[in-house]
């Protein structure tokens, strides 16, 4: 039974079930009351037999009493003959003797009128009839009839066997019938519910349910349909979305892959991409025995076009250098935006290291090439580290840092050079970061200090100027500027330490001045990314005013270089510095780039010629050549030449024979503490 | 009173029960019954009659010795009657076997295997204008 409600039972099983089990029930009452009244009838019926027969017998048998006639008696039960159930008739006369009797069976049974009641006794299975025979108010006798009750029991069993058959054919027939009905009933429903297991096992809502019924299935049927109809175009709707949505991720993917992995602007592969395709190609070079370089690039003055023309202008320099690495490449090398302006280039299957050159040199070529963006001239030049796999390091992120440290030691020989990694690099490069943060420190700490290299007329040999020189002296020992100037270069602090020197350098004017009332024009070397900024002609006026020193005692010194990143930006700053009455010289001319022709248009005032030309004075006519056309180039653009680095009085004569206006250098003076100038100004107040 | 008599005795009244006189006799109320016995007979047959109506008409049966009668429905002859005055033609007679001392009898009792059985006679019956049942006689030897 428990069974018989488990939810996982058919509900048409349990639907058969139940009407089977009502008709079982109603036909078993029906049954039981058919047998019942049928067992009941005919044992009274078989009590009406006997009671039918007693009174026939008793009716019959008086005569054979009143007149002792045994013998028609005897033939009168005989007829009990024909009645199977009776087992014996039994006359008695009124002295309950008996009198005449009928046997079915041998053995006679024993039984006496006083032992029954008149009318039907039943004595265990046997039925006795007891009449009593009266005529005229006078008892003639008594008969007493038996019959079996086997009989009944058989009709019973009968009766029962009737029942129990006719109850099963029924169930039978109910189950097929029902059986029958209930599927031609159900159909619909099994239509039904293999329609909604299909929806649901497979999602589609393309089939549909026969609506040919006019019943109340018809109108189910109607309504499911309209159901699936609606589910389906929902579904289509839902199909169209999730396609949209499916392409949509999939372009949004595709650009988060392309966020993740490329550089937005110059959609080269980013550092996560080349860190990928590095350890790919180790790999690779590791199982095809050959070798895997990493150029780490580093661009040369950038930080100056970016700081000084904008964001703008450097983006595009940036592209600009991007498409040129691109067109350099091999067909298995990738380039990379590193960050920044550093790009790595990773140059796979190298043979030889002269294919490593080739490449360096087609890219310092690429790079120093003139750019021309928003109508501006651009010259910057590239710095690359190469280190090479196997022979530096068999691990991605070690050989980038190595590529690193050889890029910084070809910045250290110039702009555009590359250099390729030694390990000796790697304690320098310790000693570097030991470098920056010693000079860090030192800013803070004010620990520099400045020297002062006289200038001096090259006609009446006095004192008309002086060049400002920083000096460090540590606990180990002073350091050399041309030691921790690029230092501070590279690690973006000489911005910083330019400023210490301004302000260094405006103080001891002013102590001069008051102690000397007549001020001295003293040069300061300032970097060209100092220049550029476009706040720092304001920087200086606040330190002469802070200082309260007249601007002409300050000269600015520039290398040719400033002018190499963008002409027009160092000429408009270096307008503004001469707006406010400051001097301009050229450092180390004859070195770098300058354009000759438009030299004339700068607002400059001093051209200092390099040391390296005034030490080979009297060893070479193209060298004294040199140095002759920069004066002679000075002198018509109305330009006062200093000569640097004069040791010798020979050097002295042929410079002021070229008609040099200022010397500077040993062979005068060393370079002089403040107090040694304020002793050599002191004459001059007196 | 031997038990032959005394069955005799009840053999007579039993007849009485199973005669039917509607057609002879209407609106019978009582019928006499004339016994030519010893007075000992007579007596045991009163006694056995008495307060005993026969039938659904619940006739009365007295009984009394021949002798003495003035009429007779029944009578039972056991010897040579003496009184000839009496008209017994249309009485329904009852004798024995061997000691038949009128012509015709309705009823002839005797024996046989030491048993009374008895004889009826249709015909004196049909005579007689009665009915005899069936049941009596299908114990009666008949003729």
């Amino acid at each position: 039974m428990k069974s018989f409600f488990n939810v996982s039972t058919s509900f048409f099983k349990k639907q058969l079930i139940a009407i089977l089990s009502v008709n079982f029930l109603s036909l078993m009452v029906v049954s039981v009351l058919l047998y019942s009244s049928f067992a009941s009838n005919y044992k009274d019926n078989l009590i009406s037999t006997l009671n039918g027969q007693s009174s026939l017998f008793a009716a019959a048998s008086q005569s054979s009493l009143m007149f002792s006639d045994e013998e028609s008696a005897n033939a009168l039960l005989s007829a009990s003959s024909q009645l199977p159930e009776i087992r014996f008739v039994k006359l008695f006369d009124s002295q309950m003797e008996l009198f005449a009797q009928y046997n079915r069976y041998n053995t006679p049974a024993n039984v006496a009128p006083a032992q029954f009641e008149d009318g039907a006794n039943m004595v265990g299975d046997v039925l006795f009839y007891k009449r009593t025979i009266v005529r005229d108010n006078e008892v003639l006798g008594f008969l007493i009839i038996s019959a079996e009750t086997n009989s009944v029991i058989a009709q019973q069993k009968h009766a029962l066997n009737i029942v129990l058959i006719v109850l099963l054919l029924t169930m039978l027939l109910t189950y097929i019938s029902n059986s029958r009905l209930q599927k031609l009933m159900t159909k619909p429903i099994s239509q039904l519910i293999k329609l909604v297991n299909y929806v649901s096992t497979s999602r589609q809502y393309d089939k549909r349910l026969d609506t040919t019924r006019n019943d109340e299935i018809g109108d189910l049927f109607h309504g499911v349909n309209s159901l699936l109809r609606a589910a389906q175009n929902h579904q289509k709707q839902l199909n169209n979305h999730t396609q949209e949505l499916e392409q949509l991720v999939e372009l949004r993917t595709e650009q988060l892959y392309i966020r993740a992995n490329y550089d937005s602007l110059t959609q080269l592969p980013n550092r996560h991409l080349l860190i990928e395709k590095l350890e790919k190609g180790i790999e690779n070079a590791k199982q095809n025995n050959t070798k895997i370089a990493v150029m780490f690039l580093d661009l040369d003055r950038f930080k100056i076009i970016n700081d000084s023309l904008g964001h703008d202008i450097g983006d595009k320099v940036l592209i600009e250098v991007s498409k040129h690495l691109s067109d350099i490449l091999r067909k298995d090398d990738s380039v990379c935006r590193w960050g920044g302006d550093e790009f790595v280039l990773l140059a796979e299957d190298i043979c030889h290291y002269d294919e490593l050159h080739q490449i360096a040199k087609r890219i310092v070529q690429a790079i120093t090439d003139p750019m021309l963006i928003n109508g501006h001239q651009l010259h910057i030049s590239t710095s690359i580290g190469i280190a090479v796999y196997p022979e530096h390091q068999a691990n991605a992120i070690t050989l980038l840092k190595h590529a690193d440290t050889s890029m910084y030691q070809a910045k250290q020989q110039g702009s555009g050079q590359y250099c390729f990694f030694d390990h000796k690099m790697q304690i320098e490069s310790v000693k570097r970061l030991s470098m920056e943060n010693k000079i860090r420190s030192a800013i803070d700490n004010e620990s520099f200090n400045m020297v002062y290299q006289p200038q001096y007329s090259s006609n009446s040999e006095e004192l008309v100027g002086l060049e400002a020189l920083i000096r460090w002296e540590t606990e180990s020992g002073p350091i050399s500027p041309g030691y921790f100037i690029p230092i501070a270069e590279e690690a973006g602090l000489i911005n910083a330490l330019s400023l210490w020197v301004i302000d260094e350098v405006c103080g001891q004017i002013s102590q001069w001045q008051k102690s000397n009332r007549q001020g001295i024009t003293v040069a300061i070397n300032l970097p060209s990314n100092l220049i550029m900024q476009p706040s720092f002609p304001e920087t200086m006026a606040d330190a002469l005013e802070k200082h309260n020193i007249p601007a002409h005692l300050v000269e600015v010194e520039i290398t040719e270089n400033t002018f190499i990143s963008s002409t027009e930006l160092a000429v408009q700053s270096i307008l503004k510095l001469k707006e406010l009455g400051l001097s301009i010289a050229i450092d180390d001319f004859g070195t770098g780039y300058s354009c000759l022709s438009y030299l004339s248009t700068l607002p400059i005032d001093t051209l200092k010629i390099d040391g390296s030309f005034i030490q080979q004075l009297g060893r070479g006519s193209t060298n004294d050549g040199i140095v002759a056309a920069i004066i002679t180039l000075g002198r018509s653009l109305n330009l006062t030449t200093i000569g640097e680095c004069v040791e010798t009085k020979h050097q002295l004569r042929i410079l002021q024979d070229l008609g040099c206006d200022i010397i500077q250098g040993y062979y005068f003076s060393k370079p002089l503490t403040a107090d040694e100038v304020r002793e050599k100004l002191a004459p001059l107040s007196s | 009173m031997d038990k032959v008599d005394k069955v005799k005795a009840a053999y007579l009244f039993n007849f009485t029960k199973f005669i039917n006189w509607s057609e002879s006799h209407t609106h019978l109320t009582s019928l006499t019954f004339c016994l030519q016995t010893d007075p000992q007979f007579l007596s045991f047959f009163s006694e056995i009659a008495q307060n005993r109506p026969v039938g659904s008409e619940q006739i009365v049966i007295s009984a009394v010795h021949l002798s003495q009668a003035t009429k007779c429905d029944l009578v039972y002859i056991t010897e040579p009657i003496a009184n000839n005055s009496l008209d017994l033609t249309n009485t329904v007679t009852i004798q024995n076997e061997g000691r038949q001392y009128l012509p015709s009898a309705v009823f002839l009792l005797f024996e046989r295997k030491n048993k009374l059985r008895f004889e009826i006679d249709l015909k004196e019956a049909r005579r007689l204008n009665v009915n005899i049942s069936s049941e009596l006689l299908k114990l009666a030897k008949t003729r």
